[in-house]
């Protein structure tokens, strides 16, 4: 299923499709989140600030932000 | 501690002067909480900030490591000008002779984007792997050998924290070496290295840094090739990882129970709960009574003022009314005291002075006649008060919330907490990050006003600036405010909570929408929660309440001698006349309270103690203690906004606050009184 960051629920898998562009996309690449990349959704927060998990490295990411990334939602792992 | 480190002067860095030093220069580069800053002070001998939260090494520090000038540097992601701290450490990586790149090893596929990207700058590098305990902890293998040759420079592993692993650092720094470059980047590069670019300022261009290409008068606006570089790096790493790391333990997360607790917000508000609960009996109850009082009255007042003040009266015409008071607060003995000529002119009458004046419980207050020693040593003296003040009453308050920032941040609950309230910052333009500078106005405004530093965008930053002048109130008038609305019953409290809050959410939407461009979101790394160390909380506590005097210090000078100056002149009298029809009628309040208003100016607890004796109704001191919060900032805190805002937002912000003060005050005065 395609949807936002910000319609994911908490503990699913998923794996990021596209970035929004600009500046904020080279600091989720640096960051470690990339197009392609599988994360998991460890936390969500009432209002829907993300927090995903990529390996052993947690990154919260704000809802207005989440709202622009596009996800496909996973079964499994 | 020992006493000796104490002194050690860290020197901010000044680029241009440091270009025509031949010394070698090393750059610790790394992301946030790697552990530099651990390096650092174990190689220089000198103290800087560690901390378990990005974004708190705001300059570079230089220290000395045997022959060669050391730098630690803010924690950067990658080299680039997305942000003040980026932009600083870019520039000292760009100057810098071999880099020192400090790699969490639990983190390698965040860490290594900013190593690889070292190594297409074309620099020496070489390779700390740190974190080396709990790799063993966690039963996670890493072909360091494996990565070494991949990336063509030496990599060492440590564990900084244990001091590990360190004596192999001469090894890396006198083989840090220029690493294995890609094909794919360096054809990106080649077009802008004809011209006689060094490969590291090409890739910056390459990646589309103005600073960097305006340097070359070059127009490059296009960042589609970082976005080309970016990803193909993002691969490499990738691709790197997998091939050298192994995990052993079946469960690669991490299981981080305080750190789910206090993400959750179901735990996670009764624990933020819990937290203030305790920090307000540490700094409301314990430092700011306590210990101030102490502080202020018995070593700032009794010992520092009175022995400043007698000795000044020995030389100038002094009058000196001194007050012995029993227990209950009775007189029991009063003299008055007058040297036309100074004391020293009539020992006799002197002598009796001392002894009246050395008895228990007994209060001097010294009125000086001459101009210039009122101006420096009366009851608003630049010498006597801010000494006073600064040393004796900020200085333990400020110590007190630096402590509890520093459990705090070390930790690893203030990104959480950051991530927490989020959302509700987004209402008022803001994001998470902003908890961090508001929460340190309660303890004091101008401190606050120096981290606004660490929010994304100017935008974000004048808001901040405007929340912290208008509404929050600052310890010292917390104070103020406790004891006027001790014994007023809860309706005074409510109806000032409410006011307050009312004007706080519509200053911050109104700026929301009239400030230009957008804020930045939160995007922030949650590092590990761990039990802070307890000599680390202690230095760090120690060296930031002690940079914060160094920094703010001056400003309250300057700001009592601009009071002292206006008050000589008859300037301030002028201004409180001018306030009274406003302050009577208007706000409803004695004509004395505006003293409050003219004084407060100065410190925000000033003259409000003149409230306690004026015999307040309920309603009228709702009205006094809203008009005082409101009211303009401290004048250090205003110097300090000015500096750190510039001059025209700074008035604006300034000027603002007058005029919503009384007129909120006055609104409120209306209807209830
Ligand atoms: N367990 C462990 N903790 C470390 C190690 N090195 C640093 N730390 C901790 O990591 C945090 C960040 O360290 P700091 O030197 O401030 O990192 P910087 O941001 O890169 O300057 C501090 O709380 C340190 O105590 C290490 O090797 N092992
Ligand atoms: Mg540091």
């Amino acid at each position: 299923m395609d949807k936002t960051l910000d319609k994911i629920s908490k503990g699913h898998y998923l794996k990021v499709l596209k970035l929004p562009s600009g500046d904020i996309k080279s600091q989720l690449i640096r960051l470690g989140i990339s197009e392609g990349d599988k994360l998991k959704c460890s936390h969500k927060l009432p209002g829907g600030t993300i927090v995903v998990q990529k390996n052993r490295q947690e990154i919260a990411i704000g809802f207005d932000l989440a709202k622009k990334i596009k996800i496909h939602e996973l079964k499994e792992k | 501690m020992k006493s000796d480190e104490i002194k050690v002067e860290l020197k901010q860095i000044n680029l241009e002067t440091d270009l025509e030093n031949k010394t070698k220069k090393i750059v610790l580069v790394g992301n946030p909480n790697v552990g530099k800053s651990c390096i650092f002070n174990f190689l220089s001998g000198m103290y800087v900030d560690v901390s378990n939260f990005p974004g708190t090494t705001v300059s570079i520090t230089k220290g000395k490591y045997k022959n060669y000038e050391l730098y630690d540097t803010p924690g950067i992601y990658g080299v680039g000008s997305f942000n003040d701290e980026e932009k600083v450490a870019r520039d000292i990586i760009l100057d810098g002779d071999i880099i020192i790149n400090v790699v969490n090893a639990l983190n390698l596929e965040r860490d290594l984007f900013l190593t690889l990207q070292l190594i297409e700058m074309g620099k020496k590098v070489g390779v700390i792997l740190n974190f080396a305990d709990e790799i063993k902890k966690r039963k996670i293998k890493i072909d360091v050998k494996k990565l070494s040759e991949l990336l063509g420079v030496e990599i060492i592993e440590t564990a900084a924290i244990d001091k590990q692993g360190f004596d192999k650092i001469d090894f890396l720094i006198n083989n840090a070496k220029v690493g294995i470059q890609n094909e794919e980047v360096l054809s990106l590069l080649k077009k802008i290295s004809i011209q006689n670019i060094p490969q590291a300022e090409a890739l910056l261009i390459a990646e589309g840094d103005a600073n960097i290409s305006s340097k070359f008068n070059l127009n490059i606006n296009s960042s589609t090739e970082r976005e080309k570089i970016y990803i193909n790096r993002r691969n490499r790493v990738n691709e790197f990882v997998s091939e050298v790391e192994y995990e052993d333990s079946t469960k690669g997360e991490i299981f981080n129970l305080i750190g789910r607790i206090s993400l959750n917000p179901i735990t996670g508000i009764p624990l933020l709960i819990v937290m203030l609960t305790l920090v307000y009996f540490f700094i409301g109850k314990f430092v700011s009574q306590e210990i101030v009082d102490f502080t202020e009255n018995k070593i700032g007042k009794e010992f520092f003022e009175y022995h400043t003040k007698s000795f000044v009266s020995k030389y100038s015409n002094t009058e000196i009314l001194t007050q012995v008071i029993d227990e209950n607060e009775n007189i029991v003995d009063e003299k008055l005291f007058i040297f036309p000529n100074g004391a020293d002119a009539d020992p006799k009458l002197q002598n009796e002075f001392k002894s009246l004046s050395s008895k228990k419980n007994a209060v001097s207050e010294f009125t000086f006649y001459n101009p210039y020693i009122k101006l420096f040593f009366g009851e608003f003296g630049v010498i006597t008060m801010t000494i006073t003040y600064l040393l004796f009453l900020l200085f333990p308050l400020v110590i007190g919330f630096y402590l509890v920032m520093a459990f705090l941040e070390d930790s690893g609950y203030l990104p959480r907490l950051a991530t927490m309230l989020d959302r509700a910052f987004n209402k008022i333009g803001l994001n998470g990050r902003a908890v961090i500078p508001i929460m340190l106005g309660f303890g004091c405004i101008t401190m606050a006003n120096i981290t606004t530093r660490l929010l994304g965008t100017e935008r974000e930053k004048s808001i901040v600036t405007a929340i912290l002048q208008f509404v929050i109130p600052c310890s010292a008038q917390l104070a103020v405010i406790a004891v006027l609305l001790s014994g007023v019953g809860v309706k005074p409290m409510l109806i000032f909570i409410s006011v307050i809050g009312s004007v706080l959410i519509i200053l911050s939407t109104v700026l929301n929408k009239l400030l230009p461009g957008e804020s930045s979101p939160l995007l922030i790394d949650l590092p590990m929660m761990r039990f802070p160390r307890f000599n680390n909380i202690i230095k760090k506590t120690f060296y930031r309440s002690w940079g914060f005097m160094k920094e703010a210090g001056f400003w309250f000078f300057i700001g009592a001698l601009a009071v002292g100056i206006l008050d000589l002149t008859g300037l301030l009298k002028l201004w409180q006349d001018f306030l009274n029809p406003l302050t009577v009628n208007w706000l409803k309040l004695p004509k004395e309270a505006s003293t409050a208003f003219v004084m407060g100016m100065v410190r925000r607890d000033f003259g409000a103690a003149g409230l306690f004796e004026l015999k307040l109704s309920a309603m009228q001191i709702t009205v006094a203690i809203i008009t005082i919060t409101l009211f303009v900032p401290c004048i250090a805190s205003f110097v300090v906004m000015l500096k750190e805002r510039g001059l025209k937002e700074g008035l604006i912000i300034w000027l603002g606050t007058w005029v919503t003060a009384f007129f909120i005050g006055g609104l409120v005065a209306q209807i209830i009184i």
